[in-house]
């Protein structure tokens, strides 16, 4: 390979680079094989290959361009920021997540509880007043105001189951609807706020 | 030598060397060389980084009916040498610290 040769490969190595930067390399190569003594012979072979030569003539070039690219980089980074933040994060936000269900299921398994005793309170109030009526029949014979107050008891056992039945029904729409609410707006502003 | 001489030393040297006197690349090379080990592909980038930093400035002289380019250090070089000559002496006191210690 003679200096015409080595440069031509230098210049077809540094096609990467800018003009500007590709040209003050091959000047500069091309002044070095000039002044060496020989044709150069020695100094190229001490040199390396060209392919040696541009690989670190465009290894300081890409340091030197480096600060440009930074912008990509801190978006890189903000997005690497946001995963480590959710990260560290999620012992903070998996057992608030995990309190809100708990809260909710409890208010739920309460409300259960409620809606059942008033049911069953007022099932048996009910059956309590319609079990009056027989023996009120009864006791009404014999007995005329004792069987009135016999009567009217049941009939207020009646009313009164009634009245808790339907307050079971009405708590458990309530309920219900309140839970669904609550435990719906807690995960919606979660995704809010994500 | 097994270490390998960093860049920013290698700096120091051409700044060193161009301190004495105006260089084209090949003999600033080969003064180098007499004192470091270092592959003579090394150097291009080096300058080329030092001149565009503005350390240092080539005028182009005509030798043998051709244009030879040499390259002369300029005031912001002369004060990036002082420079690299003050975190150069912090350095070796470091490492003179470092082999001391080892030593007792």
């Amino acid at each position: 390979m003679d200096k015409a040769e080595y440069l031509a490969e230098l210049e077809r190595r540094l096609k990467a680079l800018p003009e500007s930067e590709r040209q003050d390399a091959l000047d500069y190569y091309k002044g070095y094989l000039d002044d060496a003594p020989g044709q150069g012979k020695k100094a190229m072979k001490e040199l390396g290959t060209p392919a040696e030569v541009a690989a670190k003539i465009l290894a300081e070039f890409s340091i030197k361009k480096a600060p440009k690219t930074d912008e990509s980089k801190k978006k890189g980074m903000s997005t690497t920021l946001a995963v480590i933040l959710a990260v560290f994060a999620a012992p903070i936000g998996l057992p608030l997540a995990i309190a809100v269900f708990t809260v909710a299921f409890a208010l739920l398994i309460t409300l259960i509880a409620l809606i059942v005793s008033f049911g069953a309170s007022g099932v048996a109030m009910i059956l309590a007043g319609i079990a009056y009526l027989p023996i009120a029949l009864i006791v009404l014979i014999q007995d005329g105001a004792l069987g009135l107050a016999t009567l009217g008891a049941g009939a207020f056992s009646l009313g009164l189951g009634m009245v808790f039945l339907g307050g079971a029904t009405v708590l458990a729409r309530v309920g219900f609807g309140g839970i669904a609410n609550f435990v719906g707006k807690v995960i919606l502003k979660d995704k809010e706020s994500k | 030598m097994t270490i390998q001489v960093p860049s920013a030393l290698l700096e120091a040297f051409v700044l060193a060397s161009l301190r004495q006197e105006d260089a084209y690349g090949y003999s600033l090379t080969q003064s180098i060389k007499q004192t470091l080990d270092v592959s003579e592909s090394t150097l291009y980038p080096v300058m080329r980084r030092l001149e565009t930093e503005g350390c240092l400035a080539t005028y182009d002289q005509p030798h043998n009916g051709r244009n030879r380019r040499y390259y002369k250090i300029t005031e912001i070089g002369l004060a990036k040498y002082k420079i690299c000559l003050k975190d150069w002496e912090i350095f070796r006191q470091k490492v003179d610290k470092l082999i001391e210690r080892s030593q007792k």
